[in-house]
């Protein structure tokens, strides 16, 4: 199992316990961006599940006699309670789009009781089922299992989904159905009196169409007319756990193996030759308890400061509306979140002096014991490294020193620029011209008023050159000639300031061609659909119309760590409720963009997976070198520029031009594909 | 004065010395000395690359390994056309280049195997940023290495993580001598059969380095010798 995995199901039943006895706060940190955002996807998709599940059943067991939940009025329902209990309680108001939209979406599809990838387990071990409208049970299973594989069997022969041949649904059902029955032969009346049965109820809708040269017979399954039951009692298959309401001999019509009757009202262990052991674990759990939901989020860079500031309120109130949080060291030192449970987490700290910080946001109280634990990851080499003698070489190894960087060149400059932004302001220059750009109604409008916002700074600064040198001759001690080239390198031509700003431009113009290309639409019918044009606009509005924060993008004021460019990716996602296609544009720094979103890639962002559908590069090779592809070398993917074999395994090298990464069109995807990026690292002067 | 957009055709004709110019700077040798069977050089605006050439995608239990298409948006008589390349980037740092001769190498270390000369490199090489980040008191991801071979020469390269240098590597250049001395006695000294993370082992050390067992003290410390 993977460690992710493992560490999610960990939490979702660590994150009750200590709603119970505690505070009801898990916070576990992950040491990389992708760790923590891989256990809070997989926190949300197994625990909200599992919750979607309990909260569908206590729907259906409330029902009456007089009024019956159809799929469509449960899912309805269900999807405002799962809303009420995951997003509105927690986060009050959210802006975040991306996010909002990503929980909106999933919780949709965990509204669904028919949706394949969620819930066919409670059909498959017979907690849900069809109302039965026969008399005869036979026929009742019969209906049972026709309606399953509308719902759930992929039917390759026809486009729609919940619909299939009368032939393929014949024979998908005769691999298994001649067990059902004592005389097989017979299946045929029975198929058609489980068929008329369900006609009847109009869960079902049969048609003739002709194709080619014979008359075929479709059958559609009606969500809306279909009712809902939950079996609180059934018979459990032994060898392949399958759950069989509508049957009551002693062996398992799919598998012929000895089946037991469970009641999921008591939690009475089943007892087999192996011993005790909970034969119907599925039903016990969704069953066995009341509705308890957990909320988990995930707090790292790169998200909104609004979502920040509403992960870090829910998860320090008291009692917390947000339970578990995955965090990366975002959350290490300088924000107050009270009192914690427990801290877990994944992989050994990179530096003790992080996990002394990591593990004292808990242990505050003097009353009440917490937890600290850690996961060494068993397929990592450094942690095994720290694990084989945790004390000596880490809870017991002095910490290392602060870390202090010395100043050079670009980074001079980059104060140069924050300097001259002050100077412009301070002295009331008409820095307001180019400080807010009016975004207006267009992106052309947009990049248009940015270039000429920015020629305007270019001109300023022209202006009052002597009077900015004499500003900052006294802002800094550095050497007046160093000053002085600073300047010229920024604003004189070819100006920095604007080559840089441009690239920005033309880097999120480029990208956005491309998504015109993939959503089919040119600009003239994305721009129709004004929602999409809003989306985009706003966030671009962020990023582009105030003047520090675009040079802070073009990587010309240095930002926490490092003045590096950075890329334009769009998100596409077709929403579950309105059909709409909702975009959303991030600026993302270009090393960590393409570690994530290279061609072909799947990628996690709130809970739901996208897919790379187009990353763009740019015309022009930036540089070709010769890498080894062998992948069982010691070393593969690295690169020797003046060699023809690799020195380490003797394979001929393959050359490679490498264009500029620009930026990625990515869509909301349920692909089951994994991608991995073989990345080559070098340096070449 | 001109507009930036005046239809997207022309924004992605740019000219390039628009888009690109200025900002990719060429490598310049600074400073060059010897230690040893090294040859030393301090370069200003050394080119850090990362790129993605090939992608593992897997579907369960399948598993292939395909290129990695980044596409290149063209516009030919007023139609889109597609091309692909390989995505990268690159961005310039400082550094301080180590160049072994292969032959010398091979000799101390008494095999002809190039893994061992990669292996010395290596280590060497972090067992100097474990000294610069203790000497300068930074920390060690700021302070990065690169190993690679040529025709004769086996090459270490320790450059400054940061986009545009943060000064770090002309800091040590500035003692290089009392940073060799130091990274030599802090290998031999050390007690470990191997490494550790006394002498080489530093946080986010990638797992193939490891499991490839491309750290050793006593080879990094030859690479260093005479």
């Amino acid at each position: 199992m993977q460690t992710t995995t493992f560490l999610s199901y960990f939490l979702s039943q660590l994150g009750r316990d200590m709603k119970e006895f505690g505070a009801g706060k898990v916070l576990v940190f992950s040491n990389r961006r992708g760790d923590a955002e891989g256990v809070g996807s997989l926190m949300i998709k197994l625990d909200y599940s599992l919750e979607s599940e309990r909260m569908m059943v206590s729907l259906l067991e409330e029902q009456d006699d007089d009024q019956f939940y159809s799929v469509s009025n449960l899912r309805e329902d269900l999807y405002e309670e799962l809303k009420e209990h995951y997003v509105k309680q927690p986060y009050t108001y959210l802006e975040d789009e991306t996010l909002s939209q990503g929980l909106f979406s999933q919780l949709g599809a965990l509204a669904n009781p028919l949706d394949k990838g969620n819930h066919r387990k409670l059909w498959d071990a017979g907690i849900l089922s069809v109302r039965p409208e026969s008399e005869n049970d036979e026929i009742n299973l019969l209906a049972n299992e026709i309606v399953k594989i509308l719902a759930f069997k992929p039917h390759t022969d026809l486009d729609q989904s919940n619909s299939i041949k009368i032939d393929s649904l014949k024979s998908k059902l005769s691999n298994s159905v001649p067990t059902y029955f004592d005389s097989a032969p017979d299946l045929d009346a029975k198929l058609d009196e489980a068929l008329s049965v369900l006609e009847q109820a109009d869960i079902i809708s049969r048609e003739r169409e002709r194709s080619s040269d014979e008359v075929v017979t479709i059958l559609t399954l009606r969500r809306n007319f279909l009712e809902l039951n939950v079996q609180r009692e059934a018979r459990v298959c032994e060898f392949c756990y399958s759950g069989w309401p509508f049957w009551d001999r002693s062996y398992c019509p799919d598998c012929g193996e000895h089946l037991v009757e469970v009641d999921r009202d008591s939690y009475d262990q089943v007892e087999s030759d192996q011993g005790e052991y909970s034969l119907d674990h599925w039903g016990k759990v969704v069953l066995g308890h009341g509705v308890d939901p957990l909320v988990s989020a995930v707090h790292k860079a790169g998200i909104k400061t609004d979502t920040r500031n509403k992960i870090e309120e829910g998860f320090g109130a008291n009692p917390p509306k947000i339970n578990v949080v995955s965090a990366t060291n975002t959350l290490e030192l300088g924000i107050d979140i009270g009192t914690l449970d427990c801290i877990a987490g994944l992989g050994i700290p990179p530096t003790k002096t992080s996990y002394v910080q990591r593990a004292g946001r808990t242990g505050r109280s003097l009353d009440q014991s917490s937890m600290v634990f850690t996961v060494a990851r068993p397929h990592n080499a450094v942690d095994n490294f720290y694990f084989e003698d945790i004390e000596s070489r880490f809870l017991n190894a002095p910490s290392k020193p602060v870390q202090i960087n010395h100043l050079n060149y670009d980074i001079l400059k980059t104060q140069v620029m924050s300097e001259v932004l002050t100077y412009l302001n301070l002295n009331d220059l008409d820095y307001g011209r180019f400080e807010r750009f009016q975004t207006g109604q267009d992106i052309d409008e947009v990049i248009n008023e940015v270039y000429d916002g920015v020629e305007a700074l270019l001109d300023t600064v022209d202006e009052h050159q002597d009077s900015i040198k004499e500003h900052l001759e006294g802002a800094f001690k550095s050497d007046k000639e160093d000053l002085e080239q600073a300047l010229e390198d920024l604003f004189e031509s070819p100006s920095e300031v604007k080559q840089r700003v441009l690239r920005r431009l033309f880097k999120f113009y480029t990208t956005f061609r491309a998504l015109e290309n993939e959503t089919g639409q040119g600009a003239q019918g994305l721009r129709r659909r004004r929602v999409i044009q809003e989306e985009i606009l706003q966030e671009l509005e962020r990023e582009v119309g105030y003047l520090p924060m675009l040079l802070s993008s073009a990587g010309m004021i240095s930002q926490y760590r490092s003045t590096e460019d950075s890329v334009a990716l769009f998100r596409e996602k077709e929403s579950e409720t309105d059909s709409q296609v909702h975009l959303s544009y991030e600026s993302k720094s270009v090393s960590q963009a393409l570690r994530e979103s290279y061609p072909e890639a799947m990628d996690t962002y709130g809970g739901v997976d996208y897919e790379v559908v187009s990353a763009q590069v740019s015309r022009d090779e930036i540089f070709s070198t010769s890498v080894c592809t062998n992948q069982s070398c010691t070393l593969p993917y690295n690169e020797y520029p003046d060699l023809e074999v690799c020195p380490l395994c003797g394979d001929d090298l393959e050359e490679i031009s490498v264009h500029e990464y620009l930026g990625a069109v990515l869509k909301s995807s349920r692909s089951r594909k994994r991608t991995r990026p073989l990345i080559m690292r070098g340096v070449d002067f | 004065m001109t507009k930036f957009s005046e239809n997207f055709e022309e924004a992605l004709d740019l000219d390039e010395d628009e888009i690109e110019g200025g900002l990719t700077r060429d490598a310049k040798t600074l400073d060059e000395t010897d230690f040893n069977d090294l040859h030393i050089r301090f370069v200003s605006n050394l080119k850090v690359r990362s790129t993605v050439p090939k992608v593992e995608i897997s579907y369960f239990s399948n598993s292939n390994v395909e290129d990695a298409k980044g596409d290149i948006l063209k516009f030919e008589d007023g139609e889109v056309k597609w091309d692909h390349a390989i995505p990268g980037h690159q961005h310039p740092t400082d550094g301080i280049v180590f160049l072994h001769r292969i032959e010398d190498l091979r000799s101390k270390l008494g095999s002809n195997d190039n893994r061992k000369a990669i292996t010395a490199a290596y280590s060497a090489g972090y067992g100097l940023r474990s000294i610069i980040s203790r000497k300068l008191g930074v920390d060690s991801l700021d302070i990065q290495c690169s190993v690679t071979m040529s025709q004769r020469f086996v090459q270490l390269i320790v450059h400054d993580a940061d986009v545009g240098g943060a000064g770090l590597s002309h800091a040590v250049y500035q003692d290089l001598e009392d940073f060799l001395w130091e990274t030599r006695a802090s290998l031999d000294d050390c007690v470990c059969s191997g490494f550790c993370e006394q002498c080489l082992l530093l946080p986010r050390t990638p797992s193939y380095i490891i499991e490839e067992g491309l750290l050793n003290r006593f080879d990094g410390l030859k690479f260093l010798s005479d």
